[in-house]
């Protein structure tokens, strides 16, 4: 397991305000924390201002001291966003006269380089999708992704069993990855996903 | 085991999730796979040229199918479509009607009253702007159902399918009330 070494040292690099660690801090957990609620169902708006949040306690915490457990700093932090999103959440429930899609405003349309790295993907998911074997792979992602389908209604179409499902998956992540490395290695330096 | 692939099947029960979510956030292997596993299946569910699609047809489940569906295609406008939700519990094909044929257009469709098509259909932005208000009106100019309104490149659910035996009209008229686009289909 690759796991990063966080440690006494870069806590006190942190505290100190290193330039250069903080820098790591926040590119590291910013697209970790953007992750783990997007994945929750939270709008872009709800989850930029957990991270800012979030971020801005820890630092705080750092600097007076308080991880006891440098080498667990990952999960601490993100102890501290369940923190934050549960005090969000409950301020959201007090705005009960707003309907709560006042609150998710539609993020701008996308740039023309966005558009350009989203098509590519987007070229590679349709030719990781042709390459599966057996093919009824893809027609299962197709129906749980786009068809948006019951899970348990289309495993029970496919004769298959949720484990199976996750099979299923890992074989299409473990092609869309090859293929994706491959085609990034022939993009010039700077573009990526 | 596979528990990036449980977590982005929201497969993981709350505590397992949790603490997968604690362990990616030192682990850069998993971390790396939730990322490309993320971007795989969001991808995924922008793709809108799946189609045909396999489509097990329980009533009201498959707003979501043509929410991916109808966002399509669209030549020199606005295009959307219609679909009407599937009624029987078989999986079936879903038959697409593309009306950017000019010569189609010009034409009156019959469906069969089970038929369920996918229609697809060009507005002329040029005449009125959006958002779009879409009607269905029967021989008789009543408005069969609620209107809907498109903002944009938006899907739209017509139940084309239980409608009587008769003729009808689409009407599709812009943000002044300027009708950009008539379509008559009959149901039989």
């Amino acid at each position: 397991m690759n796991r990063y070494p966080f440690d006494a040292d870069y806590l006190r690099r942190l505290r100190e305000g290193d330039p250069e660690t903080e820098n790591h801090f926040d590119k590291y957990f910013r697209p970790r924390l953007a992750f783990k609620w997007l994945n929750r169902g939270y709008s872009r708006s709800a989850v930029e201002d957990i991270i800012q949040e979030t971020l801005k306690r820890v630092l705080i915490n750092v600097r007076a001291g308080k991880i006891k457990s440098p080498e667990s700093f990952g999960a601490y932090v993100f102890g501290i966003s369940e923190n934050v999103a549960s005090e969000n959440g409950r301020i959201v429930k007090n705005l009960d006269q707003l309907d709560l899609s006042c609150l998710d405003i539609v993020s701008t349309e996308p740039d023309g380089e966005q558009k350009f790295l989203r098509a590519e993907r987007c070229e590679l998911v349709r030719r990781t999708l042709k390459q599966m074997k057996p093919p009824r792979d893809a027609q299962i992602l197709i129906a749980i992704f786009i068809e948006e389908r019951d899970k348990d209604e289309v495993c029970a179409e496919f004769r298959i069993t949720r484990a199976n499902l996750r099979l299923v998956l890992c074989r299409a992540l473990k092609r869309f990855k090859i293929l994706y490395n491959n085609e990034k290695g022939k993009l010039p330096p700077g573009c990526g996903m | 085991m596979n528990a990036v692939e449980g977590y982005l099947l929201h497969d993981l029960t709350d505590h397992e999730r949790t603490a997968f979510e604690e362990h990616y956030a030192d682990c850069e292997a998993c971390f790396e796979d939730v990322q490309a596993g993320t971007t795989f299946t969001t991808t995924m569910r922008g793709l809108t040229d799946l189609v045909p699609v396999r489509v097990s047809a329980t009533p009201y489940k498959r707003v979501a199918y043509a929410a991916a569906a109808s966002l399509a295609l669209s030549i020199g406008g606005l295009a959307y479509q219609y679909v009407q939700l599937a009624q029987d519990s078989q999986p079936r094909i879903m038959p697409l009607v593309d009306l950017r044929d000019t010569r189609a257009e010009e034409e009156s469709l019959t469906f069969e009253r089970n038929a369920r098509p996918v229609v697809v259909l060009t507005i002329n932005a040029g005449i009125d702007s959006p958002p779009y208000s879409c009607k269905i009106v029967d021989a008789q100019g009543k408005v069969q159902g609620k209107p809907v309104t498109i903002p944009g490149e938006v899907a739209v659910n017509f139940d084309v399918g239980r409608r009587a035996p008769g003729n009808y009209t689409l009407i599709v008229s812009g943000s002044h009330g300027v009708p950009v686009l008539e379509k008559r289909f009959m149901v039989r």
